[in-house]
């Protein structure tokens, strides 16, 4: 099998400042291999090297971490990677929210994140609602209002009906019982453009991507979709505090690694993402892509899958998408 | 039969097959939702375009019967299809025993069979070229190939 | 004035011995893994990225700028010379490209293909400096509808890219749309046509569609042809090597053609540069005066394309410098690179740091020239290439292909569909099918769907929305007379014959 992929290697780490976790029996005696869904310069490669890059910075671990694209299916061939390699401790997936939300719907996609062993969540991606500069809503609810009037002539731009934009928009829907459209594009830059070009009128982003443009005034934020003020932006009121107090859609990333590998394997794992999360190399990224860390640890990250999982079904299925797990 | 069956008469019939699949299958999805066409929507439209036009080619071809200039080079044939039975026979095999002498087994076989320049040029070749790519794509560009049991 | 003195700071910043040296770096290593097939220009530049990351940021951004022009050229070489598409937008390059080569033209072929270049991507970077804002606000007037009527319009090309038989060249249009319709569908994640399989959720990748009915299939071919049983023709003389001054003046309108083309297309987020230059193909063989010698080695049907590819790269720079807007793979990388230097482009950037907008700029004018420098002299000696003997040269393809898969993606089930396509084009040229318009159905046939299904959405599925917006009923008209072209052309000539008579 093939152990490395075009200059995956993250480098070689650092030697000086080796630092053991204290309780940990079990250490990696070859490199760890990060598997990415998707290929180089996508999200979960990014990602994945940012990852390895805080490791590296802060010193957390001396021994060698490869990027692995295993590109295909969607993410399914990530996943059933996972899969194959059990019991492997030197296999380490980048999940995504995609990786729960995925094999929910496709009946071909059969590896499921609940079996694998999980590590950590590490990150959440915040979602913010914005509409145009020039938008005749200054609200949330201004743009409910106009939904509600002229039922589906209003219009959202988005994503698959999987994806956090469409699930935030059909537990609004649900609660509100206005009924608005959905566009679905295939990459964030063009659902930005549909929205400035004026084309759909309101989206839900990710707070990096819209930053430079809500700065020139050709964006508005409306609403942030988490259930706390986001640190950077203090004066935009919370979906629950615009009035609108919906169940909170987590888009999350974090690690996890085949089914039935060590339980010594697992708390090195646990103890390196904890300690990784607490350095200053990953409180600079974090702040730079304007994430939250949100470290779980491996038994909290268990409980943490099933019960998206359960949410995510819930939520698809009232919104009319067949689940068919 | 008294006539040998015209290549594009074979051609339209394998294609109307495909596009009668490929409407069949379409029409077991939603074709028309209440937010627009739905998933099946476009795929039957391609497959009973597919049906009519291979109708068309087959009607065409049996209506203004031309000689079929083709006289089958039987030989021809069969070495394309020989080649290309090796190069899939090495692209499925790599997965075990790696890119570098999957590789080199097939350039062998090329040479050998297909251009029939002996076995000594054709080893040479193999193992020439599969080293060439093993150092250029393996060592210096790092492209991650299959690797053998033997490591590389 | 401002424009142009600003430009001028940026100049002299970029024109710094030791910047230029990290432009010709940038250059080099973009075109020699962009040269890699299933290495398209995102991959390389992602690739590239960490090399830049230990620089000062004007030389990394310079550097950058290099290997963004270098990966878009890279692909340019394998089709013309081995029949492999380096990556999507290289395909159509491969008709004409390819049959130069075999003509022992191969050196001409790859000159005309960096001039080309060269001259379509100074289009583009002087476009983007002079039209920018104004271009932008064009790219955002861009909807569903309009999107619709452009793939229409490339669709309807297959009517000059198919060969002999209309029949069968609509045939093999409709195989690539059903192709591309493989995968989960993005508006409802409905599977279609996987076949149980998870590996088929994702789609099949462009790349081992176009190198298996390209590269595998020609080789097939050949050897079932017995066409060349030695070397290809390589001329002796350098000159030789070179493209004449009749192929470049033959060239003339295709540099134009592919300039404008590729930068409008390159501007809209929507529509990749795999689309740009098979429109701009096209619409050199529509005005052609011989049309019916595309196909056989016409130094226009390399010109077009690549042109149109590398205007591309200017026209895609708009939205992202003044909207930070990434149209697609290769600059959604960029953006993520000129934010982790410190830059933010977006609305602001123009007015708020005018030093570093134009100094990049003025970095991609030096990465225009640098790369027609580096290549003209390397064209003699990678036509080169073509004189190892066939035995070599057939299983080197078939290695190149096999690595260029690999690059995709390492999955065996890769290797599998690589040979199923293969054998698919063999069997193609056999039965008289032409494997150009398949690719041309599967590059454009899923960005029509969801074009139709967007559309169709926003106007409640009333389907006049799809041909009543002003620009998209311009493209429409033109899409139709695109399908009439051919007639006309026949009438046309048999009205000349007649009165030649």
């Amino acid at each position: 099998m093939k152990r490395r992929h075009l200059l995956a290697a993250g480098g070689t780490l650092a030697l000086a400042g080796l630092v053991r976790p204290a309780h940990a029996a079990w250490t990696p005696s070859r490199p760890i291999e990060f598997v990415a869904h998707n290929g180089p310069g996508s999200g979960p490669d990014v990602f994945a090297r940012a990852l390895i890059s805080a490791i590296e910075q802060d010193r957390i671990f001396s021994g060698r971490i490869q990027v692995a694209n295993r590109v295909g299916g969607g993410g399914a061939t990530a996943m059933n990677y996972m899969m194959e390699r059990r019991g492997d401790a030197h296999v380490v997936g980048i999940w995504t929210s995609l990786w729960m939300s995925l094999p929910l719907v496709q009946a071909e996609a059969r590896s499921l994140v609940t079996e694998m062993t999980a590590i950590a969540r590490v990150a959440i991606e915040p979602a913010v609602i914005i509409v145009r500069g020039d938008s005749p809503y200054r609200s949330l609810a201004d743009f409910v209002e106009a939904a509600r009037a002229r039922p589906g002539q209003v219009r959202q731009s988005g994503g698959s009906p999987t994806a956090r934009d469409a699930l935030v928009r059909q537990l609004l829907m649900a609660h509100t019982g206005a009924r608005w459209a959905f566009i679905s594009f295939p990459s964030g830059g063009e659902r930005m453009s549909a929205l400035l070009g004026g084309h759909v009128d309101m989206m839900v982003a990710e707070p990096a991507e819209i930053r430079e443009q809500v700065r020139a005034g050709r964006l508005r934020i409306l609403a942030t979709a988490t259930a706390t003020r986001l640190p950077l932006l203090p004066d935009v009121p919370t979906l629950a505090e615009a009035g609108f107090p919906i169940a909170d859609v987590i888009q999350a990333r974090g690690l996890l690694a085949p089914p039935g590998i060590p339980e010594e394997a697992v708390a090195f794992y646990g103890d390196l993402f904890r300690r990784m999360s607490e350095g200053p190399a990953w409180a600079k990224y974090v702040e730079d892509n304007q994430l939250q860390s949100a470290f779980l640890s491996p038994a909290d990250t268990a409980a943490f899958f099933r019960s998206y999982q359960g949410q995510l079904r819930d939520i698809l299925q009232a919104g009319g998408v067949r689940v068919v797990r | 039969m008294a006539r040998r069956l015209d290549r594009d008469v074979l051609a339209g019939i394998a294609l109307a097959g495909l596009g009668g699949y490929v409407a069949w299958r379409a029409a077991g999805w939603d074709l028309l939702t209440e937010d627009g066409p739905g998933p099946g929507f476009f795929p039957l439209g391609y497959g009973v375009l597919m049906v009519a036009l291979s109708a068309l080619l087959v009607l065409r071809t049996l209506l203004q019967p031309r000689p079929d200039a083709e006289n089958g080079d039987v030989a021809g044939h069969a070495r394309a299809l020989a080649t290309w039975a090796a190069f899939a026979g090495a692209a499925f095999a790599m997965q075990w025993i790696g890119f570098v002498a999957g590789f080199a087994l097939l350039s062998a076989v090329v040479v050998v069979f297909v251009f029939g320049r002996g076995w000594a040029r054709g080893a040479a070749v193999g193992a020439a070229s599969a080293g060439v790519f093993w150092l250029v794509f393996e060592r210096l560009m790092g492209v991650g190939l299959p690797a053998g049991p033997w490591g590389f | 004035m401002e424009t142009l003195a600003a430009l001028g700071q940026g100049f002299a910043v970029a024109l710094q011995p030791e910047n230029l040296l990290w432009c010709l770096l940038g250059c080099f290593l973009g075109t020699i893994v962009g040269v890699l097939p299933g290495l398209g220009p995102a991959a390389t530049i992602a690739l590239l990225l960490p090399l830049t990351f230990g620089m000062d940021p004007t030389g990394g951004i310079i550097m950058l700028a290099g290997i963004y022009f270098g990966a878009k050229y890279g692909g340019s070489t394998t089709s013309i010379l081995l029949n492999i598409p380096g990556e999507a937008s290289s395909v159509v390059t491969c008709l004409d490209g390819y049959q130069m080569a075999r003509k022992g033209r191969g050196g001409a072929a790859l000159g005309i293909a960096a001039i080309a270049s060269f001259v379509a991507g100074t289009f583009g970077i002087v476009a983007l400096t002079l039209l920018a804002p104004p271009i932008a606000e064009f790219a955002l007037s861009f909807s569903s509808p309009e999107y619709f009527a452009l793939m229409v319009l490339g669709l309807s090309l297959v009517v000059v890219l198919g060969g002999s038989s209309l029949i069968k060249a609509l045939l093999a249009l409709l195989v690539g749309l059903w192709l591309t319709s493989i995968g989960t569908d993005l508006f409802t994640s409905q599977s279609r046509f996987t076949f149980g399989s998870s590996f088929l959720l994702g789609g099949i990748d462009f790349m081992i569609v176009a190198v298996g009915l390209f590269a595998i299939a020609g080789v097939l071919e050949s050897i079932r042809a017995r066409e060349e049983t030695t070397a290809l023709p390589v001329p002796n003389r350098l000159r030789e090597l070179m493209p004449s001054w009749a192929e470049l003046k033959a060239c003339r309108f295709a540099f134009l053609n592919g300039s404008v083309v590729g930068f409008i297309v390159g501007v809209l987020p929507g529509a990749g540069s795999a689309i740009a230059s098979f429109i701009a193909y096209g619409v050199e063989k529509t005005v052609s005066r011989h049309p019916e010698k595309f196909g056989t080695g016409v130094p226009e049907g390399v010109a077009a394309p690549e042109g149109a590819n590398n205007a591309d790269s200017g026209g895609a720079m708009v939205p992202l410098l003044t909207l930070g807007i990434p149209g697609g793979g290769s600059t959604a990388i960029l953006l993520s690179a000129l934010i982790v230097w410190g830059v933010k482009p977006g609305p602001l950037m123009m007015t708020e740091s005018p030093e570093v907008f134009w100094g990049l700029i003025a970095s991609l004018y030096i990465g225009s020239v640098m790369l027609l420098v580096m290549n003209l002299p390397l064209v003699p000696l990678f036509a080169q290439i073509l004189r190892i003997p066939v035995y070599v040269l057939f299983p080197l393809i078939f290695g190149l292909a096999l690595v260029g898969a690999f690059g995709v993606s390492d999955n065996p089930m890769n290797l599998l569909l690589l040979a199923g396509f293969g054998l698919l084009g063999y069997v193609m040229v056999q039965f008289g099918f032409p494997p150009a318009p398949l690719i041309l159905g599967f590059v454009l046939g899923d960005a029509m769907e969801r074009a139709v299904r967007q559309s169709l959405t926003m106007s409640l599925g009333d389907p006049a929305i799809l041909v009543e917006r002003p620009l998209s009923a311009v493209m429409l008209a033109l899409a139709a007379l695109v399908l009439v072209s051919p007639l006309i052309g026949r009438l046309l000539r048999r009205r000349r014959a007649g009165v030649a008579v």
